[in-house]
C-alpha cells in the first residue's frame, strides 16, 4: 500500500490560500483556458444526407445558425487546485470539460494543458456489453492509453476496488449500472494522473460507492497533489472537495473565485428567478461578503411552526394585558384577514391561528396562561366547529363569541360587517374590497386592517356581487365614505360597488404580485405606529402563497410593538434585492426573521447579517 | 489500491496505439465467434462452402468449368475480394459505432478504421487455410512465387486502409454512404473477374478493368498462388501506385475532417 515515488509537491492548504487572496500564486499552471468560445453550427447539423447538403450548399445556407455553447471563458487552474465547475443542465459546463479533455476543439481561444489528463467523463464509455469484466478491464485500459504491463500489475487492485471478484467472467451486460461505474472508476483512477477530470460521475452508484469514490479523489488530492477539475450541479460536493470554482450559466462565466463564494452564489441564485439586474446585484453582494465570524448575529427571530410563532409574538407584544383574542381558523387565509377587522374593533386584542379541528398546543397553553376575557372565533363555513367545544372547556372565566358563519366567503364577509354594525362598535371610515385569490397582497393588508378596523368586503366573481352591494349600502348608512378596491378586482365588480356618496380608490393594480404588495405598504405605512427612541427593529418574513399561516398574528403584533416588518418573496431575486435596499434605507438596529423551519436558508441568513453589518458600518 | 506514478509505466505514442488496436482486434475476434459451436473454424469453412456453391452454380449453369482448377480460381478471388469488402465496410462504420468513446476521451481516431482492416486481415489469414486445403485437394504444389504473398498483403492493407478511412470520414457526415456502399460493392464484385475468365469480357469492359485496382490484386494473387508465375515489375508498380494513392487520399480526407467528427456522430 505504500506509494512509490510520491510526487514532490508542497502541501497546499486551501484555507491558508483563502486567507490571503492577494498573495501572488507561484504554482505552475496546469490548465489554462484563454477566451474560449465554442460555436456549434445548427444549420449544417441537421443536414444528414447528400441531397439536403447539396441544396443548402447551392442556397448558401450553410453555416447559418450558430449556437454558442461557451462564450469567452477563461480560467487558470494551478497545480494542486481542486477546481469545481458549477452550472445548471445545458449551461455548457460539460462542453468546457470536453474541450479541456481534448475531445472538442474550441472555435475561438486556446487551451493549454500541462500534463497527462485522466478523464472520468461518463464512466464506462468504452465498455463492450458482450465482453466479460476481465476483458473489459483490459479493453478500457487500452482505450485510456494504459500499457498491457500496467494493467497486468494493477488488475487485482482494480478488481478489489470495484468489488467484483466473483463476477469477473460474466458478460458485463448482466452487471448493474452501479457495478459498471465501479469498474470504470477503478480503471480510471488506478494510476495517479497529473490532472483528473471528473464529470458528474459521482452521482452514480450507491451511497457506499459514492463515498468510496470521493475518498479516493480526496486521497489523490491530499497525498499526491493531483490537480482535479470536477463538474457538478451538486453544490455541497463542490463546496466539500474544491478550493476554487467557476459557475457557468447560459454559456457565460457568471462568477469565478474561491469555492465557498461561488457555491454560495450558486445556491442562492440557482432556482430563483429575477431580472438580470437584481441577479447581478446579489452576485456582487455575495462576492463581497465578509467572513461569517465577523458578521453580527441576527436579532430576535420567531421561527418554528406558525402556531409557536404566533404564541411568541403575543407574549412579546402585549402579554398579560391581552383582553380579546380572535381565533382565525386555518381553513382559509381570508379568515385571517377578517379576523384582523374584528380584532381591530377591540382594545388590547390579538389574532391567533387555530387548526380546523383543534386548538394547537402552543395556542392552548397561551390561552391558559394569559386568560383573555373575550375569545372570538372566526371560521368561514365552520359552524359547530369542534374548536368551540374545546374553548368552552377552558378552565377560566371568559366570554366566547362564535362568529362562524356562511360557507361562501363573500357572504361571510357581509355577515361579519352586519354583526359589527349591529353591535355599533367603532370601525374604520373606509372599507376595503379585495379579490378572493389574491393571497399575498391581501395578507400584507392585515396590519392596516387591524389598525383602523377596516371592514373587509370580499369579491368572488361568481356569487358575491349581491353581497358587495348590500355590504356597501349598509356601511354607507353607518358613515363610511370610501371604498379602497385592492388588487386584481375586475372592473365589473368595481362598477357593481359604485354607490352614491362613496368614493372609490383603486390600489395595487400592478401585474406583479410583488409590486402590488409594495403599493399597499407605501399607501398605508406612514400611519403605522412608530417605535419610540432610536432602537429600530426590523423583521423580515417570507411571504409565499403556501406559507401565509406565519402571517396570522403579524398584523396585531406590529400594531402593538410599532416595529417594522418587511415581507420578502424568497423565490424571487428581485424581491430579495428590493429587501436589501429597504433594509439600507431603514438602517434598523437589528434584523429578525419571522418564518417557518428552513424557510430562510443559511445563505439567506448570512445575506441579512451582512446587510445588518453594512447598515451599522454606514451609520458610523 | 496500490498507486504508481504515471509516466514510468505509461505507454506512449505508437506503442500505446498498437496496444489499443490489438485489444480492439481481440475484442472483435471474441465477439465474432462468441456462442458459436465451431468458433474460429467458420473462418475456414465459410470460404470453402462458398466455393462449393459458386463452383456448382458457375460450372454447370454458366459453364466456366473449363478453367483449369476452377474451384481454386474462385476461392482465391473470393477471399481476397472479401478482405477488401469486409474491411472497408467495417472501417466505414467504425467511427459512428465508437461515437460514445470519441465523445468522451481523447484518442487517436484513426485507430478505429485501421483496426477493422487489421481484423479482416487476421480473418483472411485464417481463410488461407481453406485455400491450402483446396490446393492440397487439387495437388497443386506452390512455387517460390507464393512468398510474394506478404507483398500483396501490404498493397491490400494500404489500399483497404485508405478506402476505409475515406468511407469512415464520409459516413460521419453523410449517412447515405453506408447504404450506397453495399450496392457499389455488389457492382464491383461482378465487374471484377472473380467467377468468370477475363477472356469473356467485351473490349470496353477490358478497357475498364485497367482502372479496377481489385482486378490487379486478384490477378496478382492468382499469379503467385494458382499459375505459379512471378508478377512483372510493371504489375507491382501498378499495384503499389493504386495502394499508395488510395492510402494517401484516405489519410488526407480523414485528417482534414476528424476534428469535426464529434459534432456529427
Amino acid at each position: 500500500m505504500k506509494p512509490v515515488n510520491k510526487p514532490n509537491i508542497e502541501p497546499i492548504s486551501h484555507s491558508a490560500q483563502d486567507d490571503h487572496p492577494m498573495e501572488t500564486d507561484t504554482r505552475p499552471s496546469m490548465v489554462k483556458v484563454e477566451d474560449v468560445s465554442m460555436v456549434f453550427n445548427m444549420a449544417s447539423e441537421q443536414l444528414n444526407n447528400l441531397k439536403e447538403y447539396a441544396i443548402a450548399l447551392v442556397r448558401k445556407e450553410l453555416r447559418f445558425k450558430e449556437f454558442r455553447a461557451l462564450n469567452d471563458i477563461s480560467l487558470d487552474v494551478k497545480k494542486g487546485d481542486v477546481f469545481g465547475i458549477l452550472g445548471t443542465n445545458g449551461s455548457g459546463k460539460s462542453t468546457l470539460l470536453k474541450i479541456i479533455a481534448g475531445v472538442l476543439t474550441p472555435t475561438y481561444g486556446s487551451v493549454t494543458v500541462n500534463g497527462h489528463i485522466a478523464p472520468l467523463i461518463e464512466l464506462g464509455a468504452g465498455f463492450d456489453m458482450d465482453l466479460t469484466a476481465r476483458e473489459n478491464i483490459y479493453l478500457n485500459g487500452a482505450l485510456l492509453g494504459y500499457s498491457k504491463q500496467l494493467i497486468d500489475e494493477h488488475f487485482d487492485a482494480i478488481v478489489e476496488f470495484a468489488e467484483i471478484e466473483e463476477f469477473l467472467d460474466i458478460p458485463i451486460k448482466n452487471y448493474s449500472s452501479g457495478m459498471m461505474a465501479r469498474i470504470a472508476f477503478a480503471i480510471a483512477t488506478v494510476i495517479v494522473p497529473e490532472i483528473l477530470l471528473v464529470d458528474e460521475v459521482l452521482s452514480v452508484g450507491d451511497f457506499m460507492f459514492q463515498k468510496k469514490c470521493e475518498n479516493r479523489i480526496r486521497q489523490l488530492i491530499d497525498e499526491y497533489g493531483v490537480t482535479v477539475m470536477i463538474v457538478s450541479h451538486n453544490n455541497d460536493q463542490i463546496a466539500r472537495l474544491c478550493n476554487k470554482a467557476i459557475w457557468i450559466e447560459k454559456s457565460r462565466c457568471k462568477i469565478e473565485g474561491d469555492a465557498q463564494t461561488v457555491c454560495r452564489a450558486y445556491s442562492s441564485l440557482g432556482g430563483r428567478s429575477g431580472t438580470q439586474d437584481s441577479e447581478d446585484k446579489i452576485v456582487d453582494f455575495i462576492y463581497e461578503m465578509e467572513p461569517e465570524d465577523s458578521l453580527p448575529a441576527l436579532g430576535k427571530s420567531y421561527e418554528g411552526n406558525p402556531f409557536t410563532i404566533s404564541a411568541h409574538l403575543l407574549k412579546d407584544s402585549i402579554g398579560k394585558d391581552v383582553d380579546t383574542v380572535v381565533l382565525a381558523s386555518s381553513a382559509s387565509h381570508t379568515n385571517t384577514i377578517m379576523a384582523n377587522f374584528i380584532a381591530g374593533q377591540f382594545p388590547d386584542s390579538f389574532v391567533l391561528p387555530v387548526t380546523t379541528t383543534d386548538i394547537p398546543v402552543d395556542v392552548h397553553q397561551l390561552l391558559l396562561e394569559e386568560q383573555p376575557h373575550r375569545i372570538i372565533f372566526i371560521g368561514c363555513g365552520r359552524k359547530d366547529d369542534p374548536v368551540i367545544d374545546k374553548l368552552h372547556s377552558l378552565p377560566f372565566e371568559k366570554e366566547i363569541v362564535d362568529l362562524s358563519g356562511a360557507s361562501d366567503i363573500a357572504k361571510y364577509s357581509h355577515e361579519l360587517i352586519e354583526d359589527s354594525l349591529s353591535h355599533e362598535r367603532a370601525i374604520g371610515n373606509a372599507a376595503v374590497l379585495i379579490n378572493f385569490p389574491d393571497e399575498l397582497e391581501s395578507l400584507t393588508l392585515t396590519p392596516y386592517i387591524f389598525q383602523h378596523a377596516l371592514p373587509v368586503i370580499i369579491a368572488r366573481s361568481s356569487e358575491g356581487q349581491a353581497n358587495i352591494r348590500q355590504s356597501i349600502e349598509a356601511l354607507r348608512d353607518s358613515g363610511i365614505d370610501k371604498l379602497i378596491a385592492v388588487g386584481t378586482i375586475n372592473d365589473d365588480e368595481v362598477v357593481m360597488s359604485q354607490c352614491d356618496g362613496i368614493d372609490i380608490e383603486r390600489l395595487a393594480t400592478q401585474d406583479r404580485s410583488l409590486d402590488r404588495c409594495e403599493a399597499i405598504c407605501t399607501r398605508f405605512n406612514k400611519g403605522m405606529p412608530q417605535q419610540e427612541g432610536g432602537d429600530k427593529k426590523l423583521y423580515i418574513t417570507s411571504l409565499t402563497p403556501t406559507q401565509w399561516l406565519n402571517y396570522v398574528s403579524v398584523g396585531s403584533y406590529l400594531n402593538h410593538t410599532g416595529e417594522k416588518l418587511y415581507s420578502v418573496d424568497l423565490t424571487s431575486l428581485d424581491s430579495i434585492s428590493d429587501c436589501l435596499e429597504t433594509i439600507m434605507d431603514i438602517k434598523p438596529s437589528s434584523i429578525g426573521i419571522i418564518g417557518g423551519e428552513g424557510e430562510f436558508t443559511s445563505l439567506d441568513r448570512l445575506i441579512l447579517r451582512q446587510q445588518a453589518f453594512n447598515c451599522s458600518r454606514s451609520k458610523n | 489500491m496500490d498507486l504508481k506514478p504515471t509516466d514510468t509505466v505509461r505507454a506512449v505514442g505508437l506503442k500505446r496505439n498498437w496496444f489499443t488496436i490489438v485489444s480492439l482486434v481481440s475484442r472483435d475476434f471474441k465477439l465474432k465467434y462468441r456462442r458459436s459451436v465451431l468458433g474460429v473454424l467458420w473462418s475456414v469453412l465459410n470460404p470453402l462452402l462458398m466455393m462449393c456453391v459458386l463452383t456448382a452454380v458457375f460450372s454447370t449453369i454458366f459453364r466456366f468449368g473449363n478453367i483449369e482448377n476452377y474451384p481454386l480460381y474462385l476461392i482465391l478471388g473470393n477471399t481476397l475480394f472479401a478482405l477488401m469488402s469486409d474491411s472497408t465496410s467495417g472501417a466505414m462504420n467504425s467511427i459512428i459505432e465508437s461515437a460514445p468513446l470519441i465523445k468522451k476521451i481523447k484518442i487517436n481516431k484513426m485507430i478505429f478504421p485501421l483496426e477493422k482492416v487489421l481484423f479482416q486481415l487476421v480473418n483472411f489469414a485464417i481463410s488461407l487455410i481453406a485455400v491450402a486445403i483446396v490446393m492440397v485437394y487439387f495437388q497443386i504444389v506452390p512455387t517460390w512465387n507464393i512468398l510474394l504473398l506478404p507483398v500483396l498483403l501490404l498493397y491490400m492493407l494500404l489500399f483497404c486502409a485508405g478506402l476505409g478511412m475515406t468511407l469512415a470520414a464520409l459516413a460521419v457526415f453523410f449517412r447515405d454512404v453506408r447504404h450506397l456502399w453495399g450496392v457499389l460493392l455488389t457492382a464491383w464484385t461482378y465487374a471484377t473477374p472473380l467467377f468468370y475468365p477475363i477472356e469473356i469480357l467485351p473490349d470496353w469492359m477490358m478497357a475498364f478493368e485497367k482502372f479496377n485496382p481489385m482486378y490487379y490484386f486478384v490477378t496478382y494473387f492468382r499469379d503467385i498462388a494458382l499459375w505459379g508465375t512471378t508478377p512483372s515489375l510493371k504489375m507491382n508498380v501498378i499495384c503499389l501506385v493504386f495502394a499508395v494513392v488510395t492510402f494517401v487520399v484516405g489519410l488526407i480526407v480523414f485528417k482534414k475532417t476528424e476534428n469535426k467528427f464529434i459534432l456529427y456522430v
